[in-house]
């Protein structure tokens, strides 16, 4: 009998072989008409495109077949005709199949009239009709593909495969997340077509909950009360800190960009950019990590911890001042100055961490509390998104406030966030291999830049902190710092965000170095490590050896990297 | 005091959103309506449930009032966006009542279940066919046609008012964590009498558009019917089968996975012409009937992951009543609901006779034929599509009865379950409040 992270390992397997199947049987042309069939992402879009593509009795089946198979909250949309939207079988407790029962009684006339102003808006016929069959087998292969992307991000975050991923020594997030974003660079090639960028459009209501929801654990980690026992000097360092990386990453990645032709200084999205590289060269996260909800400083941890747990707070900022000051162009809605954004963004995560706060008190069992949780990140980061504001910022806010009044409810908020952050981490991951383009040479130079400005930044800052509040902090506290430490998750997640409304699209540039500069900072990392921080190597007796959890149970006595690891206990 | 005033808040945050750009389409619209909902609707639970009333009529009542036709806090698009929560929610309530139906030990009960369908539910389709038929001239489209015609298309709706819901007994049952003889007949009455009507309605309006038409395919039909009932069962051992192999192997996680393998079902299905419901509730059987895996886990994993899906599937259910619209149609929707329900109890009567059958059943199993929701919105949305020509007031007519069930037949039910003294017979803690 299989173990059971074997077996874990065995499914995630199975279902990669699913994702290349599709994708090989798609590039065999295993479908009649694949070579004359628009993208695939085209074809699902049944609102605006597939319908006029299928015309006559073609469309009728083929209507109620897309308005049904709505994948997430809208990855093939029937459009946006409520009579359309309405048809769909899978609104209806009877299953989908209930309305093709009698096939023959679907006009193919009515179902056209149903498309509406798709069909009508729908330009001349230019590439073949693709027939029933042909979108089933489209369908089907989203859907299979997408669920083998959901469900790899699911296992990716088993407990298994992360104490493999121990064992292995490749234990953050980012670094054990590359085949991830490796994923996601190949399933998004034609030839496989699952994450084409209008699937990666129509993904947003799940991104944006992902936002939320990351935003809320990194808020929710910020107890106030834990500063007030740090040594004083610490506020200084953290700023310090952050902003040399911050201002060196920025200079130089924006610079390098501006002399490659990469950007153009006078449009607003350089500056977007340069914020938002900025930001995510700040951030570090510790050489272990095993996710913000489980990493809340307290006493006797090391100072890099803090620093790791408090430098989140510029990406969070960087953000608020990105989506506050970059409004998507031709948004509807209030016509307000980038500062009164900046209030609304505030005012809505105070709002939402109020709501929260009274409505955690009120569920009594834990399927009750879960569905408070989720609602609540749902309304946040709906709101957010609703009003192209970032999510990880409003939920942020709320999950500070949450936190911060009392609330007996925190443990129990705690452990159901941590259940799927690193689920959502690797499903980021996924989505910025998505939307990476690899070949592209010019970034690259960038990269290494990037990695060595961010070294830079931190030994300035390192030194600029130890001239001035040096003598204020306990010994090591600013001086045994460490210059190279791994990039913070939630700088992946800083770039998918742009992908949805707050920001507007990501540069190609900005992606390429993020995501370069993560993997190359990582590499680093494993070859600075010092030796106690290098994980055992797998061997036959490494199940004697101590595990990771067990080491961390040892007292820390100065800065070092044994970080977050009593996290199972939950936060205190 | 807490749920009223979060209500409020609620409200009044959705209000201010929506004000930002009222017609326009936004990214953020699809979770937004996710969280609204779910929220409304487990807030107005509690709070109905404080006055005695279903927690499932809050979460109707909730998006009757946050939904398009009311408040319109809640727009069609967003409902729209959101269908998907209604096909898994589909999926994951069969597969529940699959898991919980031990052959073995309803035995017993499968000839009260057969003879009950067979009075009861056939024979309500054919008394609201000929309700129908008679109120002809209170309904305009129907009186306008020719007898034979008329019949046809009174035999379809009258298959399609007779659709009950597994959804809403199984919330019902969860809700009031009710168990024993009673329980069980109803459950599996309502799976049994679910199946009926989807068959009986692929048949029914296959032929009644025929007729209307003048060209029947009877045999395209009856191939299209089995295999959609005979593929769905097929598919759904081979469902079973990865599922108890998951539980037996893995272990962990397994609401989380199985909410994922419906999520499949309900999009995967639906492309290959199959029913998800049929699929789920085959795998639930085979898993709690054949295979080894232990089913409780599967159950308990369900327990906490699925209330956030019941609670946005039935306030969406609420968010398509046009209470108002419907107000034209009293006279002949209430002569239907009296009828329907009156067919009920008379069929199960007749088909409880006999000394072998529990008091109980003989004196309550009819009400939980009663309660209506998505099957009906998904025959009467089929009945609407089939017959262009007057299908818009007969889809009014279909919903304006299974509105007016959805509204009172769970309260109706939640008494009986009561009355019954198998409520809180279900060992475990309280179930999630739906």
């Amino acid at each position: 009998m299989l173990g059971r992270a074997p077996l874990a390992i065995a499914v995630a397997v199975a279902l990669a072989l699913i994702v290349a199947a599709t994708g090989w049987a798609r590039a065999q042309g295993s479908d009649a008409d694949a070579a004359g069939l628009p993208p695939p992402a085209i074809a699902l879009d049944a609102g605006t495109a597939a319908v006029a593509e299928l015309p006559g009795d073609a469309a009728a089946p083929a209507l109620l077949d897309a308005g049904a198979a709505m994948i997430a909250p809208a990855l093939i949309d029937a459009g946006p005709t409520p009579a359309l939207i309405d048809a769909s079988p899978a609104t209806l407790d009877a299953g989908p199949a209930t309305l093709d029962a009698g096939p023959a009684l679907v006009d193919a006339g009515a179902a056209t009239l149903d498309a509406g102003p798709a069909a009508a808006a729908a330009p001349p016929a230019a590439q073949p009709p693709a027939k029933p069959h042909d979108r089933t087998g489209v369908v089907l292969r989203l859907v299979l593909g997408l669920t083998a992307v959901f469900a790899l991000a699911y296992l990716g975050g088993h407990k298994k495969v992360v104490a493999l991923e121990r064992r292995l020594g490749i234990s953050g997030v980012i670094a054990a997340g590359f085949p991830f974003v490796a994923l996601g660079v190949i399933i998004r090639q034609p030839a496989i077509g699952i994450l084409t960028g209008d699937v990666l459009d129509r993904m947003e209501p799940i991104l944006h909950f992902g936002l939320g929801w990351l935003g809320f654990i990194i808020g929710a980690q910020l107890d106030v009360r834990l500063l007030d026992r740090v040594p004083r000097g610490t506020g200084y360092l953290v700023v310090v800190e952050a902003l040399g990386p911050f201002a060196a990453v920025a200079a130089t990645a924006a610079g390098l960009a501006l002399a490659l032709g990469l950007a153009d200084w006078r449009q607003p999205e350089f500056w977007r950019d340069a914020i938002v590289i900025g930001a995510a060269g700040a951030m570090t996260a510790p050489r272990r990590f095993r996710g913000f909800a489980a990493g809340a400083w307290r006493e006797g941890k090391s100072v890099d911890h803090l620093l790791s747990q408090l430098d989140e707070i510029v990406g969070v900022i960087g953000l608020l001042f990105v989506a506050a000051y970059f409004r998507p162009a031709g948004a509807a809605g209030w016509a307000l100055p980038g500062t009164g954004w900046l209030f609304v963004a505030i005012g809505l995560g105070v709002a939402v961490g109020v709501l929260i706060f009274a409505m955690v008190r009120v569920p009594q069992s834990e399927g009750e509390f879960l569905a408070v949780v989720l609602g609540s990140v749902a309304l946040g980061a709906g709101l957010a998104g609703y009003l192209y504001l970032s999510p990880i910022v409003v939920c942020f806010i709320a999950g500070a406030l949450v936190v911060n009044f009392p609330c007996d409810q925190r443990d129990a908020i705690f452990r159901i966030l941590n259940h799927l952050e690193r689920p959502i981490h690797l499903l980021f991951l996924i989505v910025a291999g998505a939307t990476w383009d690899v070949t592209a040479s010019k970034p690259w130079v960038i990269v290494p830049a990037f990695v060595v400005a961010r070294v830079i930044g931190k030994w300035i800052g390192v030194l600029t902190a130890r001239s001035t509040v040096g003598a204020l902090l306990p010994p090591g506290y600013a001086d045994q710092r460490v210059l190279v430490s791994p990039l913070s998750p939630l700088a992946i997640a800083l770039v998918v965000s742009l992908q949805g409304s707050a920001g507007g699209i990501p540069s190609a540039w900005l992606v390429t170095v993020v995501i370069g500069g993560a993997i190359m900072t990582e590499v680093a990392v494993q070859l600075t490590a010092p030796p106690t921080a290098r994980p055992p190597t797998a061997s036959p007796i490494a199940d004697a050896t101590p595990t990771v959890d067990e080491l961390d149970d040892e007292p820390a006595t100065g800065p070092t990297y044994r970080d977050e690891l009593d996290d199972d206990r939950g936060p205190t | 005091m807490i749920p009223l005033l979060v209500l409020l808040a609620l409200a009044g945050l959705m209000e201010a959103a929506r004000s930002f750009a009222p017609e326009a389409l936004h990214a953020g619209g699809t979770e937004l309506a996710f969280g609204f909902l779910l929220l409304t609707a487990y807030f107005t639970g509690k709070l109905v449930s404080r006055v005695g009333l279903p927690k499932l009529t809050g979460y109707i009542a909730s998006g009757i009032i946050v939904g398009p036709y009311v408040l319109a806090l809640v727009d069609k698009h967003m409902t729209g966006q959101l269908k998907l929560v209604s096909g898994i929610t589909t999926a994951i309530l069969a597969l529940n009542a699959g898991a919980e139906l031990n052959l073995r030990k309803i035995r017993p009960l499968l000839g009260t279940v057969r003879r009950i369908s067979v009075f009861a539910v056939f024979g309500t389709m054919l008394m609201l066919t000929a309700t129908l038929i008679a109120l002809r001239p209170l309904v305009p489209f129907l009186a306008a046609m020719p007898l034979g015609h008329a019949a046809a298309v009174a035999l379809t709706m009258g298959v399609a008012l007779s659709a009950q819901s597994p959804a809403v007994v199984m919330a019902m049952i969860g809700e009031t964590r009710a168990d024993g003889v009673l329980t069980k007949t109803i459950l599996a009455l309502v799976i049994v009498a679910d199946l009926a009507v989807i068959i009986t309605f692929g048949v029914a309006s296959s032929l009644a558009t025929a007729i209307i038409g003048g060209n029947v395919d009877v045999k395209a039909a009856i191939g299209g019917i089995a295999w959609e009932v005979f593929g769905s069962m097929g598919v759904g051992v081979f469902v079973g089968v990865i599922l108890g192999r998951f539980i037996l192997h893995v272990g962990q996680g397994v609401g989380l996975f199985a909410i994922m393998l419906c999520f499949v079902l309900a999009e995967v299905g639906n492309a290959v012409h199959l029913d998800s419901l049929v699929i789920a509730l085959t795998a639930g059987l085979w898993l709690e009937n054949v295979s080894k895996a232990d089913t409780h886990k599967l159950l308990d994993g369900f327990e906490a992951a699925s209330l956030p899906v019941y609670l946005v599937f039935f306030a969406l259910a609420g968010a398509k009543l046009d209470l108002v619209a419907l107000s034209a149609l009293v006279v002949p929707v209430l002569v239907i609901v009296v009828v329907r329900a009156s067919s009920f109890y008379a069929g199960s009567r007749i088909g409880t006779r006999g000394p072998e059958v529990d008091p109980l059943v003989r004196r309550l199993a009819w009400i939980g034929l009663v309660p209506q929701a998505g099957l009906a919105l998904a025959l009467a949305e089929l009945v609407r599509r089939a017959f262009p020509a007057f299908g818009d007031a007969a889809f009014a007519l279909v919903i304006g009865v299974v509105a007016t069930n959805e509204l009172t037949a769970p309260i109706a039910l939640r008494i009986a379950l009561l009355k019954s003294g198998e409520a809180g017979k279900r060992p475990g803690p309280a179930t999630s409040g739906h």
